[in-house]
């Protein structure tokens, strides 16, 4: 299981509740939740196999952008 | 694609321990000393010197991470204050050996009830009750159910007893903590203070 973890410019609860659906359609996505108490609003994905690009892909088609974590 | 952005985690993997601990000890200090509102992983990150993506794996979400800390805050306060206790004691005997513990460990470890303190006064108030340890509670509910059957304490609302039986204690030990008490006097924690001040408060409690 692998943890992924990005910034993004979601930051409310009705920006969350927009891209829920996308999240959860996606088979590669075992859980994932979205710090909106946290600065960066990270985006924090738990998943087998999933790609980055496809996670920043469709977080674009929602509207939103993200970007990786720096380290 | 930069492969710092993937954190893989091994299900067989051990936790590092002590980076945890690091990163616990750090997070108090700092909500303790900056308080809770200015609080952010980014910030707990840079202090503890690892990674945010370091942090998200072993917590959720910020949220996670105080109730998480909390928790373990709380539970070892809850074992301190048990030792040696018995929740059948006479309320003399059991009210010292609270005093003593809680007393001891409110030296030993400052930070915790401050920090305790943070959360009490926070927006995660229900948040945090809700994991408020319930045999932790039921012990001192029936510490003080059974004092007042034996007629060894009065019966008062829970805030009065709280107010008389404990906080006394805890003024001495930030007091202690302070070096000094009201107006600048210079004060030390001694047995002396804290039997003498025990005394009058059993007294107050006693029907």
């Amino acid at each position: 299981m692998e943890v992924l973890i990005l910034k993004t410019n979601i930051r409310f609860k009705k920006q969350v509740k927009a891209v829920a659906p996308l999240l959860d359609s996606r088979q590669n996505i075992a859980r994932w939740n979205i710090d909106l108490n946290d600065v960066d609003k990270v985006l924090r994905i738990e998943s087998k196999d999933i790609q980055l690009k496809e996670v920043v892909q469709l977080i674009h088609a929602a509207g939103f952008h993200c970007d990786e974590l720096a380290d | 694609m930069n492969e710092h952005s993937f954190i893989f985690v091994l299900t067989m993997r051990a936790r590092d321990d002590n980076k945890i601990q690091a990163i616990r000890n750090k997070a108090i200090e700092m909500i303790v000393d900056q308080g809770l509102d200015g609080f952010s992983m980014q910030k707990l990150a840079k202090a503890a010197n690892v990674s945010p993506a370091t942090l998200y794996i072993y917590y959720k979400d910020r949220e996670d991470l105080i109730l998480r800390l909390w928790g373990e805050v709380f539970s070892e306060m809850a074992e301190a204050t048990l030792k040696n206790f018995d929740t059948e004691m006479s309320f003399s005997e059991g009210l010292k050996v609270q005093w003593m513990n809680r007393a001891r460990f409110g030296l030993k470890y400052p930070k915790y009830m401050q920090f305790m303190e943070q959360l009490h006064h926070s927006h995660l108030q229900e948040k945090v009750l809700e994991l408020t340890g319930a045999d932790f509670k039921k012990a001192m509910q029936t510490f003080v159910s059974n004092a007042i059957k034996r007629k060894e304490l009065v019966k008062v609302d829970l805030e009065v007893y709280w107010s008389i039986a404990f906080a006394p204690m805890y003024a001495l030990v930030k007091f202690h903590q302070e070096g000094k008490s009201i107006g600048g006097k210079k004060f030390t924690m001694t047995d002396k203070v804290m039997n003498d001040t025990l005394k009058l408060v059993i007294k107050a409690l006693t029907p």
